[in-house]
């Protein structure tokens, strides 16, 4: 403790500059190295899968230039590179979804999986695949035409489906949220939801024809093969929206940070700035859902792992940095999905428990000490 | 010479809750004025209203009546961005964010001033040292916040507050977790704030003593649910705060401004003399049930005892000494004194 004597040898600590300054080699280093791993990542999803491509001639035909064989350029542009922007699309949206929620709740338990927005996202895709083939076979009779019909409307209206499905679950959380000050109760209660959707989801699909409900158990599995050109553009420009959002919500959730009544004291419109950042998380989430499944336990890991990595709470680095790992971690679970020089592919779902399970274990297990955000 | 204007002022105020029929007023015409440099401590029993008048001057929940002005401006008709740049709070919650230095938690209370990124530019920095300087937290800096202890985390949120470059600074039981010493100093810090920075301090308080001691001048919530102000020593003379804080079980001392406890046990112990040992030797008797005086007065005295501290002439054994009833005792220590006499009383009875 210090005198007042002690005053003006506090003038001359050089502790103050150091605060300044602490962590901002660590940013870099960490930032550069993320780059290289992502393009590596990249590079190497490019090259192993059940066939092994050589790495020069992944470059060659990323150059635009002419590969060994005209077989190589098909399988690297229309099967490969599809997979690797939406595993890439995947981890930046699930690590910004993620980080927006465990900023908005103050919870480092928050994701998209913990407060039902998954299992809201799941229901509106059953919705789509079981029930709309359901109702158009029923407007007109002929298979045909109404399976035609469906085909069209899955495509987008799948999206639809999910993020409407992920956004009323995930504007319920938040009247829960605002009523509720307790954030264990909401977590809580996020879980409880969550059952509660599951189980009409089950409903749904015990009564669907096996046809349907096989297709919707395999979408539970998560995969990142769905995702054709045509449909890359919807996707990206949803992360787009949803990872502007963030960017220039970063000064609000660095607020939010110190909790709702001083982010409110230093000017904050608290309120606006939930239901802006919760928004772009449900787009986020809804968008995955759609287009590559429930994947779990990245929204939740992802956050943390860049915490970890850059040793901040600052969101002006946590956006940027939870954007590119989760890049990068969901790569790596594609690329493990993939069981190189097998022919076997596991669901992506698998793979993302594998690496993500361990760390909401190491996550709550921190926990003891304080909050852990 | 100009008067000094004030820097919050309110009129008439008049707070509470509104409820699904009419409204529950806490605290009514209230009309009382901090100006720059000072610091005021508010005080009131527990529940009387000393957070929902923080809340209400915070402007987190609406006044029922009345207005507050602020810096010249009625509160009502501020920006969310002027307010944040008029008044700063330190609240009673724990702020714990892993991985956030205590310069980074600073430099938070820069949001009402920077862009729309929170990019800090030099000048940001700047307000950050300054702020971090004049709460002798400098060397915190580079520190987790999570690794400060409660004195020195409440002086971070001091300079984080100070950060925000407020010209009134609202503190809600900023002293409540800390130990003596800690709570002294960090008094004093904010008492030497509002002198050299000019800033306006309210803070919330139970430490009646430190209140005393310390404060320009005090808010006192009375039980007639309004607000008086004044030099602690004014509303000590003019017995408002014997008024508002004295029970049946707690009387105040206006002599020497201390709380004791009101105990009617009709047993009377006389002290003769003035050396230190003979004033801590009626704080023991004091504190084991005994009213002490000077004189024999014996007037509805259930029993009497003559107490007094040996002097070294007498050459007997024992520091301090007893005589009740002709018969007199030696104790080597207070402790012993005070023994003797809870066993005198466990025969009486």
């Amino acid at each position: 403790m210090t005198s007042s004597a002690g005053t003006a040898s506090h003038r001359q600590e050089p502790g103050i500059e150091g605060g300044r300054s602490r962590g901002r080699t660590r940013t870099l280093v960490a930032f550069s190295l993320l780059i290289l791993l992502f393009l590596l990542a990249v590079l190497v999803s490019l090259s192993w899968s059940s066939v092994r491509l050589p790495l020069d001639e992944v470059a060659r035909v990323l150059l635009g230039l002419q590969a060994e064989r005209d077989a190589w350029t098909t399988i690297i542009l229309d099967v490969r590179l599809p997979r690797v922007i939406t595993a890439t699309l995947v981890g930046i949206a699930l690590g910004l979804a993620g980080l927006q929620m465990q900023a908005v709740f103050r919870n480092p338990l928050a994701s998209p999986y913990t407060l039902g927005v998954v299992s809201g996202a799941s229901l509106g895709a059953a919705l789509i695949i079981i029930v709309l083939p359901g109702l158009t076979v029923g407007l007109y009779r002929d298979t045909a035409t109404a399976s035609a019909i469906a085909q069209a409307v899955s495509g987008v209206g799948l999206v639809v489906g999910a993020s409407l499905g992920a956004g009323a679950v995930l504007l319920a959380m938040l009247v829960v949220a605002s009523i509720v000050r307790d954030m264990v109760i909401v977590l809580l209660l996020g879980v409880v939801l969550s059952a509660l959707i599951g189980a009409l989801v089950t409903v749904l699909v015990f009564f669907a024809d096996p046809d349907q409900t096989r297709l919707f158990v395999e979408w539970g599995f998560g995969s990142f093969h769905r995702v054709r050109w045509d449909d890359a553009t919807l996707f990206v420009f949803a992360v787009g929206i949803g990872g502007a959002v963030a960017a220039l919500s970063m000064k609000q959730l660095n607020a939010l940070l110190m909790g709702e009544n001083y982010a409110r004291s230093m000017g904050l419109n608290v309120r606006r700035a939930r239901t802006l950042t919760l928004t772009s998380a449900s787009i986020l989430a809804g968008a995955v859902v759609a287009f590559a499944g429930p994947i779990a336990f990245l929204g939740i890991a992802i956050p943390h792992i860049t915490r970890g990595i850059f040793g901040s709470a600052d969101h002006r680095i946590l956006v940027p940095g939870s954007a590119l790992t989760g890049a990068s971690v969901a790569l790596g679970c594609g690329l493990l999905a993939e069981m190189p020089h097998s022919n076997l592919t596991l669901p992506v779902n698998a793979a993302t428990a594998i690496v993500g399970g361990p760390i909401a274990f190491w996550v709550l297990l921190r926990m003891r000490r304080g909050w852990g955000l | 010479m100009a008067m000094p204007s004030p820097v919050l002022s309110l009129s008439s105020l008049e707070i509470g809750y509104r409820a699904r029929r009419g409204r529950r007023v806490v605290l009514s015409d209230m009309s009382v004025q901090l100006d720059r440099g000072e610091f005021a401590c508010l005080l009131g029993p527990n529940g009387a209203g000393k957070s929902t008048l923080l809340r209400t001057l915070s402007r987190v929940q609406p006044a029922l009546a009345g207005d507050v002005s602020l810096d010249g401006d009625n509160l009502r008709a501020l920006t969310s961005g002027d307010l944040a740049r008029r008044l700063a709070v330190v609240l009673t919650e724990r702020v714990q964010i892993a991985n956030l230095s205590a310069y980074e938690l600073v430099g938070l209370g820069r949001f009402p001033h920077t862009g729309y990124f929170g990019r800090l530019g030099p000048q940001d920095h700047e307000r950050i040292e300054w702020a971090m300087e004049a709460t002798q937290s400098g060397h915190l800096a580079r520190r987790d916040v999570t690794e400060l202890s409660d004195g020195e985390r409440q002086r971070v949120m001091i300079a984080r507050a100070l950060a925000q470059e407020p010209k009134v600074l609202l503190l809600d039981e900023p002293t409540a977790f800390l130990d003596l010493p800690s709570r002294v100093e960090l008094t004093a810090l904010l008492r030497r704030l509002a002198a050299e920075r000019g800033l306006a301090i309210l803070m919330t308080t139970h430490d009646l003593d430190l209140a005393l001691r310390t404060a320009d001048v005090l808010w006192l919530i009375t039980d007639d649910g309004t607000l008086e102000s004044g030099a602690p020593e004014d509303l000590v003379l003019n017995g408002l705060l014997e008024h508002a804080f004295s029970s049946d079980e707690v009387v105040f001392d206006r002599a020497t401004g201390h709380f004791t406890p009101n105990r009617h046990t009709g047993r009377r112990a006389v002290v003769v003399g003035d050396s230190l040992e003979h004033h801590w030797l009626r704080e023991a008797l004091v504190r084991s049930g005994f009213d002490v005086s000077r004189n024999e007065d014996s007037e509805g005295v259930a029993e009497i005892i003559h107490c007094g501290v040996t002097s070294e002439s007498e050459g007997r054994a024992g520091r301090w000494w007893a005589v009740q009833q002709g018969e007199r005792n030696s104790f080597a220590s207070l402790a012993d004194l005070t023994r003797w006499l809870s066993r005198q009383r466990q025969t009486l009875r």
